[in-house]
């Protein structure tokens, strides 16, 4: 008997979160990570970056079990959002706000939509606080401070259209220093309509 | 499929590239500060006040389950449990809003049994006193109840270095006044 749709979605979310788990060894800029999820890295100055495609149907998965409502499920699934890797190999704490980061697309060049903005979204839509606490936490934190060896992931939102392309502007502070790397040509997940 | 994942998902976390093992460290805060105190079910609905764990060495872990780095390094805090077992030395591991079945259905995948507390905190409300930005960020508590070190993102707990910081806490006597950062006991 075929899996239903559901419980194929809750596999296909277990692939990813494995895929993310395990891509350190597959992924190379532009590779495939696994699930047919495509990934992006680059290591500079003492900060590794690496960007994983979460596809759709994965999104839809882990957002529906966390109760969110099938149109706000729709409404990020085609946001283009990546599992964000990123780590501080460097040997003094580096500082991240997401605020300074720029996507840089062929209808221009603007900054990531901030988590605070999603969040009223989800509010005005009526998503429920648990759900919307999920969110918070499952994204990619808006600014932090990586002391040596720290890293995190999380999700990043790009909010481009499917199967379209840009360059990420990655921008860092070390010790009131600022520091730069660009991934180029990262493209969402899904067909261009 | 389904029964199948969660043994896929264990491969996978085996085979993590060498990125996720980088040297193992947790940053020692310049000035130890006092931890927030706070009252937790656990999943058996047993409750824990941080404060009636001073005197030990505490290891306080913000997780959930969806977030890869926290589910592979649990086993290595459970190896770091037993390692200790017995010494003045707790983990309390604390979910971010979930329930219990979501937290005791994540245990039934892992190949070790977790045997330190799983503290619930539905809402939030808890992390939100802890500088906390992301999932796992952990804190070693001295003896007072200070937070001594901090660590953001997955570790391997069972690690040298890492021991090495939790033996040094257990070996200090603690302090007399608790605004002399963590200055042994003569």
């Amino acid at each position: 008997m075929p899996p239903s749709p559901v419980v194929g979605r809750r596999a296909a979310a277990l692939l990813w979160l494995a895929a993310a788990l395990a891509g350190g060894d597959a992924a190379r800029a532009g590779g495939q990570a696994g699930g047919g999820a495509a990934s992006w890295r680059q290591e500079a100055q003492g900060l590794f970056l690496r960007l994983t495609q979460i596809l759709p149907d994965q999104l839809r998965a882990f957002y529906e079990a966390r109760g969110f409502d099938p149109a706000a499920v729709e409404r990020i699934a085609r946001a283009c959002v990546f599992q964000t890797e990123l780590r501080n190999t460097g040997g003094t704490p580096l500082e991240v706000d997401l605020a300074d980061w720029r996507l840089v697309t062929d209808r221009g060049t603007r900054p990531l939509r901030s988590k605070d903005s999603w969040l009223k979204e989800w509010e005005a839509r009526g998503v429920p606080p648990p759900a919307r606490l999920a969110f918070r936490w499952a994204t990619f934190p808006a600014h932090q401070v990586f002391q040596p060896g720290d890293w995190n992931m999380g999700m990043l939102i790009t909010d481009q259209p499917p199967g379209s392309r840009f360059d990420l502007e990655v921008r860092w502070r070390r010790g009131g220093k600022a520091q730069a790397l660009v991934l180029e040509a990262v493209r969402c997940p899904g067909q261009p309509s | 499929m389904n029964r199948l994942a969660p043994v896929l998902v264990a491969g996978l976390i085996a085979m993590a590239g060498p990125a996720a093992m980088a040297a193992e460290q947790a940053a020692p805060l310049a000035r130890r500060l006092p931890a927030p105190d706070f009252t937790l079910p656990d999943v058996e609905d047993k409750t824990h006040r941080l404060a009636d764990y001073r005197g030990k060495v505490v290891l306080l872990n913000f997780w959930a389950t969806w977030c890869p780095p926290c589910r592979k390094e649990m086993p290595s805090m459970q190896r770091l449990w037993e390692k200790f077992r017995g010494r003045d030395f707790a983990i309390l591991a604390v979910d971010v809003g979930e329930d219990e079945e979501r937290v005791f259905a994540f245990t039934l995948e892992l190949d070790i049994p977790l045997e330190f507390p799983l503290l619930l905190d539905r809402d939030g409300k808890v992390m939100e006193r802890w500088p906390v930005r992301g999932l796992p960020t952990t804190f070693i508590l001295d003896r007072e109840g200070r937070i001594a070190y901090q660590a953001i993102g997955g570790r391997e707990w069972d690690a040298p270095e890492l021991v090495a910081i939790m033996q040094g806490l257990m070996a200090e006597g603690g302090t007399s006044d608790p605004d002399q950062g963590g200055r042994p006991r003569p």
